[in-house]
């Protein structure tokens, strides 16, 4: 009997998670630590918890071994079945009909130069394409890990599902990280190409705008982007879906739903399964490495571009804007506007320029959507 | 190499005319809805002096708008919005974490109702205190 109790319990023992993972893979191990540090620096220091909380969590739920719950998990456990909204190109597109519906495109409206600011900061996706095909990444792979430079999470996540699903948990961690770190990395580059003069620059009031031009305008987006880059129809159009249904002022409750409920719920189920996809293999390898030092320039590159061409729109202007609002054209609504804001008011406490920012800042939203289409068709 | 230098410079090229394109498109609908409603007279309109056009957004130039005339409606508007802001900030000052953060009120918008008619009304007759216990 005693025998008996003991090899049930050494068989036990063997099939175990700690004893299949020594066996198959210590490096799962590591993995579990990093989810740990990623989740603390959700929790903790509030790094973009919206997404990085369940994608740290899928990440931990797919290296425990023997628990099946890896996103590639060939007999279709939980989060492969959540997996498909991701393959399929489902989710991103929901989370686009919810931030659209949150979104306020009234600022871009009334100065629509900010357009403009939301393509420069664009350039950061192109020339870090280019750095990642140096670095020896396929052609791909370095459209999902240039589109990082657009700073949309959703976005990021869509590309790299179509283009190189082996590094999307690589490409969305570094992608959600550095969002998170936009008031570290954007200061330094704009006080860096910028003079304090220019940063002193008050802008003058931004003009109303009617409920018309509100309801016209996602229309218009969705027909003209769509028709010139159709790979972009998936993001643009539910983006202004959502849009149109916050301004129309006909379907509150569609635009609350889309705004609360169904931006959770698919929040959810994205980031678990964009975590879980980042098992030992994918994630510690020397392309990892890569694809956050790619991120980072990809980040920068942006912010530049946009400082520049505001630069440039400061001196055609003589001196009316400010060249600061620039460097909201990377997507990362509304942290990016915000530095903008904080770092003018280091220079004029007077100074208010947030709502300025915002048009750059929603322009970029449209922008990396209109790249993510470019990528898609250049890069398979 | 050049195959990725064609990805880089196209690219930047569709991404910015299509963003040109849009600014264009943007910059045309407030001239068209001005010229629509500049050709179809209000008979029944207030008689109130004449408002001042919005110039023309010239390039990357922002005016502030021409003022409008007085509005009963306008007023009452205003005194609504002056009312719920200072409910607001009374709840802020009640919240530590809220009290010693500013906050201004940007825009406002009217929402229209969507509960049923008999909410409606029954609220109406409860704010007007004619059932009494209530």
């Amino acid at each position: 009997m005693f025998e008996k109790l003991m090899i049930t319990l050494t068989d036990m023992a063997g099939s175990s998670g700690l004893i299949l993972g020594l066996k198959e893979n210590p490096w799962q191990f590591v993995m579990i630590l990093v989810s740990c540090f990623l989740i603390y620096l959700a929790v903790v220091k509030k790094y973009e918890p919206l997404l990085l909380l369940p994608i740290s969590f899928g990440m931990m739920l797919a290296n425990l071994p023997g628990g099946g719950l890896s996103s590639h998990d060939p007999n279709g456990g939980l989060i492969s079945l959540l997996y498909q909204g991701v393959k399929t190109g489902l989710f991103p597109p929901l989370i686009f009909l919810g931030i659209g519906a949150m979104t306020d495109f009234g600022p871009l409206l009334a100065n629509p130069y900010s357009l403009l600011l939301g393509a420069a900061a664009q350039i950061g996706i192109f020339i870090t394409y280019i750095g990642a095909i140096f670095l020896g990444f396929t052609t791909p792979e370095a459209g999902s890990i240039g589109i990082i430079g657009g700073a949309d999470g959703p976005t990021a996540i869509f590309v790299a599902t179509r283009l190189a699903p082996h590094l999307l948990g690589s490409i969305a961690i570094a992608a959600y990280s550095y969002m998170a770190l936009v008031p570290l990395i954007q200061p330094p580059i704009m006080k860096a190409l910028t003079t304090r003069k220019e940063r002193e620059t008050v802008m003058s009031q931004l003009r109303e705008v009617s409920r018309t031009e509100r309801v016209v305008f996602p229309v218009v987006v969705t027909i003209v982007t769509s028709l010139l880059v159709p790979s972009a129809a998936p993001l643009i159009g539910m983006l202004m879906l959502g849009n149109l249904l916050r301004e129309s002022g006909v379907v509150e409750r569609l635009s609350k739903t889309a705004q609360n409920e169904l931006i959770n719920i698919v929040t959810i189920f994205l980031g678990v399964s964009v975590g879980a996809t980042a098992s030992a293999d994918a994630f510690l390898n020397p392309k990892t490495l890569g694809i956050l030092v790619l991120g980072l320039a990809a980040f920068s590159i942006g912010t530049a571009g946009g400082v520049l061409l505001g630069k440039l729109m400061y001196l055609l202007t003589g001196g009316k804007v400010n060249p600061l609002i620039g460097s909201a054209g990377v997507s990362a609504v509304p942290m990016a506007a915000r530095v903008s804001q904080k770092v003018g008011q280091q220079a004029n406490p007077s100074n208010y320029l947030l709502m300025h920012a915002m048009g750059p800042n929603v322009a970029g939203v449209i922008g990396s959507a209109v790249a993510a289409g470019v990528l898609l068709s250049l890069c398979k | 190499m050049l195959d990725s230098l064609n990805v880089l410079l196209t690219g930047i090229a569709v991404v910015f005319f299509a963003l040109i394109l849009l600014t264009g498109l943007i910059l045309l609908i407030p001239m068209t809805i001005k010229k629509r409603k500049a050709e179809t007279p209000k008979d029944n309109a207030p008689a109130h002096p004449p408002v001042l056009p919005s110039p023309a957004p010239a390039a990357m130039e922002l005016k502030a708008p021409a003022p409008k005339p007085a509005d009963p409606a306008d007023r009452a508007d205003h005194s609504i919005i002056a009312v719920l802001t200072a409910a607001v900030m009374a709840y802020r000052s009640s919240c530590p974490e809220l009290a010693d953060k500013p906050f201004a009120v940007t825009s406002w918008r009217k929402v229209s109702g969507t509960s049923p008619v008999w909410n409606r009304v029954g609220r109406l007759v409860q704010s007007s205190g004619r059932i009494q216990g209530i």
